[in-house]
């Protein structure tokens, strides 16, 4: 049987706007307060365990397949498990985003019955008071690293992973060495957004110019290639999101991605096939594939190396049109990254 | 082998997207397209079947030889046991 990865496949979705790739945020309630974290609640009732039931009926058929459940903390739904039965039996690939500090051997046991195929924890430190003064709930770190060892024992693959911001800078590598530890994948990021409702509170936590720079030597490959990717405007997608990925609020809403406020519609007031074929804003947000059709980005010399992410430029800077003042920092302290570490390797 | 049954794993996630369907493995975490034939025999393994049932149905079904069949069935339900597709 000849065999593809489910990369392949969001690829060969991206074109015909199959939305191959579902995130659904079941709840923004947590029993964390991340000094980071984006999600607010809203006044709004969430979603029923029927309109799940529903949506994912709705997705199934347009074709997606990979489905993610996040929240919030997911397990503070009393019916998590009913949904997963439902994205069982309608045959999702399953992902769960949780911080797992109410993950119970009983729980993990359970999990396991429905073998998602990743199960993502957020942990901050190796040490932790460090990562417990980010989630402001004591214990919490050795909640978290209690599950990561019983969703292990009933042989679960389990990511943790972290986002590197002033409070944590300096634990990358230490986490790095648990993840190993632990036997688990980890993954990191540098990206902080602001909240939902555009508080820009977690923005302090952002490294500066120096320290991003700092972070990109230290995560090397594949974040920092060695040479610099030289890549033409119309050869470098902008973002696969609105296209094969979408992303469900724990209201209804629907937009390309989490935090990527386009909203196209609201499974309450429409069926998702009309919302994801019919919103105005998809179509007009689909016409942008490429670079080349940015034209502020357009004769960018350092686009090889932009994670351009339309979600973060829209908040902070109003239009997905726009540059994206964080982006380009980000590519910057790249460039410099490399440049640094070129000139390390230089016989002296 | 005859008499042997074979059944979907039920942690399998699978799409038909347009016409063609993916098989995912939650263990390998890679995908499987399935061609018209491997999608009726996975349609078949809906519910616990027998090769020989099996094989019965995909002669009435298509055009192929009988022993042809067989050895091709008998690989592909192979490759499924091993990637733990089925069981």
């Amino acid at each position: 049987m000849n065999c593809l990865t489910v990369s392949d496949l969001e690829k060969a979705t991206y074109q015909k706007k199959i939305p191959f790739d579902a995130l659904i945020e079941l709840t923004h309630f947590c029993n964390l307060k991340c000094i980071h974290c984006y999600c607010v609640t809203e006044n709004r009732p969430l979603l029923s365990l029927d309109e799940i039931e529903s949506l994912l009926q709705q997705l199934a058929e347009l074709g997606c397949l990979s489905l993610t459940l996040s929240g919030g903390e997911v397990f503070l739904r009393k019916d998590f498990f009913e949904i997963l039965e439902i994205a069982r039996k309608k045959h999702f690939i399953i992902r769960v985003f949780t911080n797992g500090t109410l993950i119970t051997e009983g729980i993990a046991s359970r999990l396991a019955d429905f073998s998602p195929v990743e199960t993502e924890l957020s942990l901050y430190a190796a040490d932790a008071k460090i990562h417990d003064t980010i989630t402001r709930v004591p214990g919490s770190f050795e909640k978290t690293c209690q599950a990561v060892k019983y969703l292990k024992e009933n042989g679960l693959d389990v990511v943790i992973k972290w986002i590197i911001m002033k409070n944590n800078l300096l634990e990358h590598p230490k986490l790095t060495q648990l993840a190993k530890d632990l036997g688990v994948s980890c993954r990191s990021d540098t990206l902080i957004f602001p909240r939902n409702d555009g508080d820009k509170t977690p923005l302090e936590q952002r490294l500066s110019d120096e320290e991003l720079v700092s972070a990109y030597k230290m995560l090397g490959k594949p974040v920092l290639q060695e040479k610099a990717v030289v890549v033409a405007p119309q050869e470098r997608s902008i973002c696969g999101a609105g296209h094969a990925t979408c992303s469900i609020s724990p209201y209804g809403d629907v937009y390309p991605c989490v935090q990527f406020f386009l909203k196209f519609g609201n499974i309450r007031e429409k069926s998702f096939k009309d919302i994801w074929f019919d919103s105005e804003a998809a179509r007009e947000w689909r016409t942008l594939n490429t670079f080349a059709d940015l034209p502020v980005c357009r004769n960018c010399s350092i686009i090889g190396d932009c994670m351009r992410c339309p979600a973060l430029i829209s908040l902070e800077e109003g239009s997905y049109l726009d540059a994206g003042r964080e982006n380009c920092r980000c590519a910057r302290a790249k460039a410099e990254a490399r440049k640094e570490l070129a000139y390390r390797k230089e016989p002296i | 082998m005859d008499d042997k049954s074979f059944t979907r794993n039920n942690n399998v996630a699978f799409r038909t997207i347009e016409g063609t369907t993916f098989l995912a493995s939650p263990y390998s975490k890679k995908i499987y397209p399935l061609n018209s034939v491997g999608n009726f025999i996975w349609n078949n393994l809906e519910k616990t079947i027998n090769f020989r049932d099996l094989l019965s149905n995909i002669c009435n079904e298509f055009d192929v030889e009988k022993s042809v069949a067989e050895s091709d069935l008998s690989e592909f339900l192979e490759e499924l046991q091993k990637e733990r597709l089925i069981k």
